[in-house]
């Protein structure tokens, strides 16, 4: 028997999909998940949107207290930081024991924009988490989103449980394949974009000034445009330092956000960079990390002429 | 081209580097910085070669570099005369060398030190020439103090870029053809007295950052009472970068007591909470 990419996670990691139909199939198995977890001394942590939380809280009421609850609409409204910021973190608080986690990434409401992110999301929970003791449910409303989210749902959780039955997923695959799937070319930049090319170190103070401005006259709040122009600087860094050439800059608004893109011609080997912490000594390898704990949502899409990196701050 | 008025924005605790493009510049740059040492009652020391034509140069513009010679406000003399006179480059003795004049303006009643070094000889095959950018980054601990200022000149046509930019970045500040003469120098970094630590202005990005981590590192050891915990005043500092905040986190919690970061601006926090050295404590 050949050992399948399924079979080795299992071995370790327990990543599985819900698919629920209604509040009552909801309760009754991410309340059963949680409270067997609690019974074999399993650290806990629930995530998942407002409205889920708030009668997660009711249903748990009774042992809250060893439960660390989330609301995932907050910590994870930028999927690339729930990795690092939430599951890597948790697990790394609680290193000798198991962790389980009931993690709600995808919602109805999560907009269209923020979606691949979310599947690419839920496709490297597989290879990060591979090695680690840990058991994470995901639950879908099957209910309300539609056929192509639940087939994601399928392709990048080894198994999953609808109606009471759980079962390997025959639609998983590598991980890093499905994640690649979602690597698609970013829509175009407007043309209406205000736009700055840059190269070498003595250009970066220009591109802080540029992004301020421009965030500025956008209507970016204070905090918001700091954290938009040192997550534009990390990946201006990042050009100068792993590319021979330079990149461009684009700034511009769209309802609700404002949106920086960083253009160069490097390429980006490493599926996970971004979302694992180097460590604590490493000199490198924090950029994306920053920018993704800074902004409301990163788009990469990376290919051999060059990797644009699209950073949204959500408009006040 | 760079701005004469980029030269005059440098004060005493600066340590900036000058990359020039052509004589001109260079001697136009040189001229600027001696002047205003003249006028704010510096001591002047410049090493490089060329002194006939910086006198000449200073003569067109009004000053008598002669006359500032003989009164010994102003030295200039080869580097092969000086410190490199052994035939080779010693960067911890040229360190102690600037101490050492340093103590001396401060002894004549100077109200400063005004440094001026013509980096060319670096680009030739000189024993400890390969030391550059730590001397560099090291003569920061000087400055740092205060109470000398120096640049350092740069022959853009001497160096390859990836030299350049190591060197650069041993440097607080840098000065080139199209610097923004408003955002020179970049950043400054000045230790203080009451409270013990260090005050970052402006600007700490990957341009510095060799030499903030320099500085950061050898904190401790640079201040005379270290027994109180040192702040770290980032009030006047307008920009932090991710590396930047790993610096000042990770040496404000190395050794005891450890250091206090102040006046840092809540993105500033978040990077140095995302830094994640618990240890480090932020007051506002």
């Amino acid at each position: 028997m050949t050992l399948t990419a399924a079979a080795v996670d299992a071995a370790v990691l327990d990543h599985s999909g819900l698919l629920y139909h209604d509040q009552h199939e909801y309760l009754h198995f991410t309340t059963a998940f949680v409270r067997s977890a609690l019974a074999t001394g399993d650290a806990v942590l629930v995530a998942v949107p407002g409205p889920n939380l708030a009668l997660l809280r009711d249903a748990l009421a009774d042992v809250s207290a060893q439960v660390r609850f989330t609301d995932m609409a907050v910590a994870g409204r930028n999927p690339g930081r729930i990795i690092p910021g939430l599951l890597l973190s948790f697990s790394t608080e609680h290193a000798a024991r198991r962790i389980t986690v009931v993690s709600e990434s995808v919602w109805p409401g999560r907009c269209p924009v923020e979606y691949p992110a979310c599947a690419m999301h839920e496709a490297l929970i597989n290879p990060v988490f591979r090695m680690r003791n840990a058991a994470m449910l995901c639950p879908y409303d099957a209910a309300n989103l539609d056929s192509g989210r639940l087939h994601d749902a399928w392709r990048t959780h080894p198994a999953v449980t609808e109606r009471g039955d759980r079962r390997p997923s025959p639609r998983y695959g590598d991980p890093f394949l499905t994640a690649a799937a979602v690597n698609l070319p970013l829509p175009p930049v407007p043309s209406t974009a205000a736009g700055l090319s840059y190269a070498g170190m003595s250009s970066l103070t220009r591109v802080r000034r540029f992004v301020t401005a421009h965030a500025t006259a956008g209507g970016l709040g204070d905090v918001a445009i700091d954290d938009l122009v040192i997550a534009v600087n990390e990946l201006v860094d990042n050009t100068i330092e792993h590319t021979d050439g330079g990149g461009r800059v684009s700034i511009w608004t769209e309802p609700g956000r404002l949106i920086c893109q960083v253009s160069d011609s490097g390429v980006l080997t490493d599926p996970l960079a971004g979302r694992i912490p180097p460590p604590g000594d490493a000199e490198g390898g924090r950029g994306l990390l920053l920018a993704h704990q800074l902004c409301d949502l990163v788009r990469i899409h990376t290919a051999a002429e060059g990797t644009s990196v699209r950073l949204h701050a959500n408009l006040p | 081209m760079i701005e004469v008025s980029a030269i005059d924005r440098l004060r005493l605790g600066d340590h900036a580097c000058v990359v020039f493009d052509d004589d001109a510049t260079r001697l136009r740059s040189l001229a600027t910085y001696i002047r205003a040492g003249l006028r704010e009652r510096h001591r002047i020391l410049y090493f490089g070669g060329g002194a006939e034509e910086i006198e000449a140069e200073l003569a067109a513009q009004g000053t008598d570099a002669r006359r500032a010679i003989a009164d010994g406000h102003l030295r200039m003399s080869a580097p092969e005369d000086s410190y490199l006179a052994s035939g080779s480059f010693d960067p911890q003795a040229t360190v102690d060398g600037w101490r050492y004049e340093s103590d001396r303006a401060r002894d004549a009643g100077y109200t400063g030190l005004r440094a001026v070094g013509d980096m060319s000889w670096a680009s030739r095959p000189l024993p400890g020439a390969d030391r550059l950018t730590w001397y560099e980054a090291q003569v920061n601990r000087v400055f740092a103090d205060g109470f000398a200022m120096a640049i350092c000149l740069y022959d853009r046509r001497l160096f390859t870029d990836a030299a350049l930019r190591g060197i650069c970045e041993s440097h607080p500040a840098t000065v080139a053809a199209g610097s923004d003469p408003r955002t020179v120098p970049l950043l400054r970094a000045v230790r203080t007295v009451d409270p013990p630590g260090i005050r970052l202005e402006g600007e700490a990005d990957l341009s510095n950052r060799g030499a903030l981590q320099t500085l950061m590192d050898h904190l401790r050891e640079d201040s005379p009472d270290r027994s109180q915990p040192l702040v770290v005043d980032l009030s006047g500092l307008r920009f932090l970068d991710g590396a930047a905040a790993r610096t000042l986190s990770t040496a404000a919690a190395a050794g005891l007591p450890p250091m206090t970061v102040v006046g840092a601006s809540p993105s500033m926090r978040t990077l140095l909470a995302f830094a994640g050295e618990p240890r480090t404590v932020t007051a506002p």
